[in-house]
């Protein structure tokens, strides 16, 4: 399934390191792909020896795909980057993608195992460099599962080597909570803000990485920490912590990733992923005020021997 | 009968889940808790054909319990199964 990133060698191929994991982009803006998008810059990787890669996304003239063959329809959405629909076809997959209301419509192509991607972008888009990015994030969260590597939405922060990951609901505030942490602790530094990689690595250790995915905060790093806890984070009255155990805290873990249930056994190599992690690492519940003893109680808690 | 070889049964500390997410509801997941009893069912079952009488003895190899008993236990398992996708009537 890994593929030589030397046969797919082009000139214009630019290639990115996240997580540890390679994947390549071969645009119309060439090796200006991270002047358009600098989020991807620290992410910059030249590779010197024929290595393994994730996928390579391409670029093709917009209409493309108009007359591609559509097995069924599967799913269609609304989120931050806009409207979707997501196909079935014989070869795989195929996301439409609409960055704002009126805007057009994008189409991209992929195997099931999200190895290729091949993206009719137009251009004229005033959105299309973040059309780019969507896809190309897409692409990263499906693609990595099969190497133990999830993307999930949650705030990180990082202090003495260890990561802290903040999961909720959009708008409860984990964003805010990371904010406490870096006011109120010493020596902590946000690692992301919106989706980085949770990895169970090739030395069995878990953890998480900073990606050029970051939500409305500009926070890439190309950086690491030992992941030391998940914390679901829920607005209240109070501040109060817990520990979510067993089938909780595997939905929660669940709940904070997006696999595409249509590829089974990708949906499933998810799923053993998080089942390993929610076993291993622990899992805490706050309830919270957005103050500064709601960021030391879910610290202390979480380093109490 | 046959399991749904699409589902995985997955251990969190001592809870036992299988989340199923293939249902008739759009965006929905089915999420079936199963005791230690019915975990260890599904184990020794992934892959193979059974029939509700094998499921009976099976049981008995394992937990002291008697027939009549042991019966009911794995009528009510396997309509709950059959019912909710879990496995398939064999054909």
């Amino acid at each position: 399934m890994y593929t030589d990133i030397f046969s797919d060698h082009r000139t214009d191929t630019v290639w990115f390191r996240v997580a540890g994991l390679i994947f390549g982009v071969n645009t119309s803006l060439g090796q200006n792909f991270d002047v358009y998008l600098p989020a991807y810059k620290p992410f910059r990787y030249n590779p010197l020896s024929p290595e393994k890669r994730l996928f390579v996304l391409e670029t093709v003239p917009t209409g493309s795909f108009d007359n591609i063959k559509i097995e069924k329809f599967l799913n269609e959405g609304k989120n931050d980057v806009g409207k979707w629909r997501l196909y079935q076809t014989a070869q795989g997959f195929c996301l439409d993608l609409q960055y704002v209301e009126g805007a057009p419509w994008h189409r991209m192509v992929t195997d099931p195992f999200f190895t290729r991607l091949t993206l009719a972008i137009d251009w004229s888009d005033k959105y299309a460099i973040d059309v780019l990015n969507s896809f190309t994030m897409f692409g990263f969260a499906q693609a990595a599962v099969q190497y133990n590597t999830a993307l999930i939405h949650a705030s990180v922060t990082m202090k003495a080597g260890e990561g802290y990951l903040f999961l909720g609901t959009s708008g409860t505030g984990k964003s805010t909570h990371s904010q406490l942490w870096l006011t109120h602790l010493d020596n902590t530094e946000l690692l992301n803000d919106d989706n980085p990689a949770i990895r169970i690595c090739p030395d069995n250790e878990i953890r998480v990485f900073g990606t050029p995915w970051s939500g409305k905060t500009p926070c890439y790093k190309n950086k690491q920490a030992h992941l030391k806890a998940f914390v679901q984070l829920k607005q209240a009255p109070h501040n109060r912590f817990s520990y979510l155990k067993g089938i909780q805290a595997y939905l929660v873990l669940l709940a904070g990733c997006s696999s595409l249930k249509w590829n089974t056994t990708l949906y499933n190599r998810l799923g053993s992923l998080l089942e390993q992690m929610a076993n291993r690492v622990p899992v805490g519940f706050l309830e919270c005020r957005p103050d500064k003893e709601a960021a030391i109680l879910c610290y202390n808690e979480l380093n109490k021997k | 009968m046959k399991l749904n070889p699409d589902l995985v049964l997955r251990q969190i500390g001592d809870e036992y889940m299988i989340v199923n997410p293939f249902t008739d509801t759009v965006d929905m997941t089915d999420v079936y808790t199963l005791n230690e009893s019915a975990a260890w069912l599904w184990q020794q079952l992934e892959g193979k054909s059974f029939t509700q009488s094998d499921l009976v003895s099976l049981l008995q190899t394992e937990y002291d319990v008697d027939t009549e008993t042991a019966r009911a236990d794995i009528d009510e398992l396997c309509n709950h199964w059959l019912s909710s996708g879990l496995a398939f009537a064999a054909e």
